[in-house]
């Protein structure tokens, strides 16, 4: 398997705070890999960094064999890496239907010249929206496309946040959080249809998450983040017997 | 003798088309893609200024007569007399008038924004652009090889040839109608579509439309040309219209009344937004008449103040009653709400 997503030396401060300290590590592609920490430990902040959303200060970022530490998000994303935020931010003023249509790479009405003249991209428009519903129906939010993103649940907000990184055809995901604020049996049921779209597109994922008891029993690997850096990796069996680990989690 | 109905209704009817391309042109920025253009007058100016400069300069060429210098008063009866005498030649510099505007305008909206459209912060593009409008019209009114400054210059309208007055401007007000219903319908068309989709998202999210793939600065790039072009489309039936090109028409409060327009009638929605427009030129027109009528009786109050009271209460309820503004916005309607069905 190669190397989808490699990362070295990657810094990122806020003032005199280094909330990302030099932060090393690899993935490979098809894998699900876990991100874990306590609060504030900057598994947030990395994501940022990886999508584009905020700089490195130091380090060098690759993707599929591709520097991305100085490409704008736009540009990162349409390599296929894409990014979920950990507080969902819909587009509030666009119903739930709009903000899944959104994401599509390359929709022929994105162009303001072919945008007026519906029969060039109808066809596309059409392929798309049962695309969305299909995922509607998946991600439990059906019959609510018509309603404002912001008049839904915060689970329900949740699923949708992660339903826009699915409509984007990524190859990777990075997902921050996918079921804080969801019912906890729902939660598995996210990792179970995750999994299964790993499978169907050989989807590379890397999710941070707080439910360990949930994360461990699907990803492969996991990184352990502390005060900005890594401070354990392995399978999640060896995290789970890692007494510095323990210590870190417990102590808070 | 001029039937004042008649005139009234023609009055309110050319300005209504006129503010309604203005309005959705703002709609189209600030409504849908969320770019505060509080310069909408600069380009609403550079299409009139661009009417007075090939009403001026290019109509004799076209209609074959060896020019005289444009802003004297023989260079003017020489545009009147073509207007009267060729319906060609008026028609003609009318139309290039239009599709100059349009570019001109258009690409003046690019350029000012170039680089402001790089910072996130959008205040900072509404900055540019409010001081955009005010140095070009000081340049304009100051600087006389363009539409002789302060005096400005006038241009005849498109119809004269038609001889009659009342039919004249009627023409007029038809043509003006029918060019605001093309833009209504182009807009609607071009918002209903994934880029009205694309242009919320930037509106809603700026960080979550970047990490879902959108480069925004290309997004403002093209909405502002967008927009720019449609009011310097306006600019040139607003100057025809008055018949005369002047520089100090185009005062920072224009602006103001176009995004009152836009609040009022509904934000992100067109139709709102031609209602916004008409009770705009209802309250313009109204108390314009309204001026005149008193004026004539001996009446000493200043009007002006009384069409900003107006104004002002409007804003104030609309604010408090109806945040969105009378027409609340719709969703983007494409094809995708036939296939995707409730269940
Ligand atoms: N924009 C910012 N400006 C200043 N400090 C920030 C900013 N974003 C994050 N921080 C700080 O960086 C540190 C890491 O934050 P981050 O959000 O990455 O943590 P996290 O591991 O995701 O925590 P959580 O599990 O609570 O989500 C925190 O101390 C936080 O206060
Ligand atoms: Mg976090």
């Amino acid at each position: 398997m190669s190397e989808i997503l490699k990362l070295e030396g990657v810094v990122k401060c806020y003032e005199s705070l280094r909330a990302v300290d030099g932060v090393t590590l690899s993935i490979k592609e098809g894998t699900v890999t876990g991100l874990i920490g306590p609060n504030g430990s900057g598994k947030s902040t990395l994501f940022n960094v990886i999508s584009g959303l905020d700089r490195a200060d130091e380090g060098k970022i690759w993707f599929r064999g591709i520097r991305i530490d100085n490409l704008p998000p736009h540009k990162i994303f349409s390599l296929g890496l894409v990014k979920s935020f950990q507080d969902p931010r819909l587009f509030l003023g666009m119903t739930v239907l709009d903000n899944l249509l959104v994401p599509p790479k390359g929709q022929i009405g994105e162009n303001p010249l072919n945008a007026p003249i519906h029969s060039r991209w109808r066809a596309q428009e059409i392929s798309l929206a049962k695309k969305s519903s299909d995922l509607l129906s998946r991600l439990l939010l059906k019959g609510l496309h018509k309603t404002l993103s912001a008049e839904i649940s915060g689970g329900q907000m949740k699923l949708l946040e992660m339903g826009r990184t699915l409509m984007a055809d990524p190859k990777m995901l990075l997902l921050d959080e996918p079921t804080a604020g969801v019912a906890p049996k729902l939660a598995r049921d996210i990792f179970e249809r995750l999994l299964a779209l790993r499978e169907e597109f050989n989807l590379t994922l890397f999710i941070i998450e707080h439910r360990l008891e949930v994360l461990f029993d699907y990803v492969e690997y996991v990184y352990v983040m502390h005060r900005g850096k890594v401070l354990a990796e392995g399978k999640p069996e060896e995290i789970l017997e890692n007494k510095v680990v323990a210590e870190v989690y417990l102590g808070g | 003798m001029p039937d004042p109905i008649f005139s009234a209704a023609v009055s309110f009817l050319s300005y209504f088309g006129i503010f309604s391309i203005l309005s959705l042109s703002l709609n189209l920025e600030y409504g849908f893609g969320g770019q505060p253009n509080f310069g909408k007058v600069a380009f609403y100016a550079t299409g009139a200024f661009v009417a007075g400069v090939v009403a001026s300069r290019l109509m004799p060429l076209i209609a074959g007569i060896a020019p005289l210098d444009p802003f004297s008063p023989e260079g003017t009866m020489q545009r009147v007399a073509i207007t009267q005498s060729n319906p060609y030649a008026a028609l003609l510099t009318f139309l290039i008038a239009l599709l100059l505007a349009a570019l001109i305008s258009g690409a003046f909206g690019y350029l000012v924004s170039y680089p402001a459209i790089r910072i996130r912060e959008e205040w900072f593009l509404a900055m540019v652009l409010l001081v955009t409008g005010e140095i070009l019209r000081v340049v304009v009114r100051s600087y006389p090889p363009i539409v002789n400054g302060y005096n400005g210059v006038l241009i005849p309208n498109p119809f004269r040839w038609l001889g009659d007055a009342d039919q004249v401007s009627l023409a007029y007000m038809v043509l003006i109608l029918v060019i605001a219903l093309g833009v209504y319908i182009y807009i609607n068309k071009l918002v209903n579509s994934p880029f009205g989709r694309l242009l919320k998202s930037m509106r809603d999210d700026q960080i979550a439309a970047t990490s879902l793939g959108k480069d925004l600065v290309k997004v403002r790039g093209q909405v502002l040309i967008l927009g720019s072009a449609l009011a310097g489309l306006a600019g040139v039936l607003y100057a025809y219209y008055s018949g005369y090109v002047n520089p100090d028409d185009f005062i920072p409060i224009r602006t103001f009344d176009v995004w009152v327009m836009v609040v009022l009638g509904g934000i992100a929605n067109n139709r709102g937004v031609l209602l916004g427009a008409a009770i705009m030129t209802a309250i313009d027109r109204g108390t314009q008449i309204l001026a005149i009528q008193l004026q004539t009786f001996g009446g000493i109050a200043e009007l002006n103040y009384l069409r900003y009271i107006i104004v002002g209460i409007l804003m104030l309820a609309i604010l408090m009653f109806r945040q969105k503004g009378i027409l609340p916005e719709k969703p983007v309607k494409t094809p995708a709400y036939e296939v995707v069905k409730v269940e």
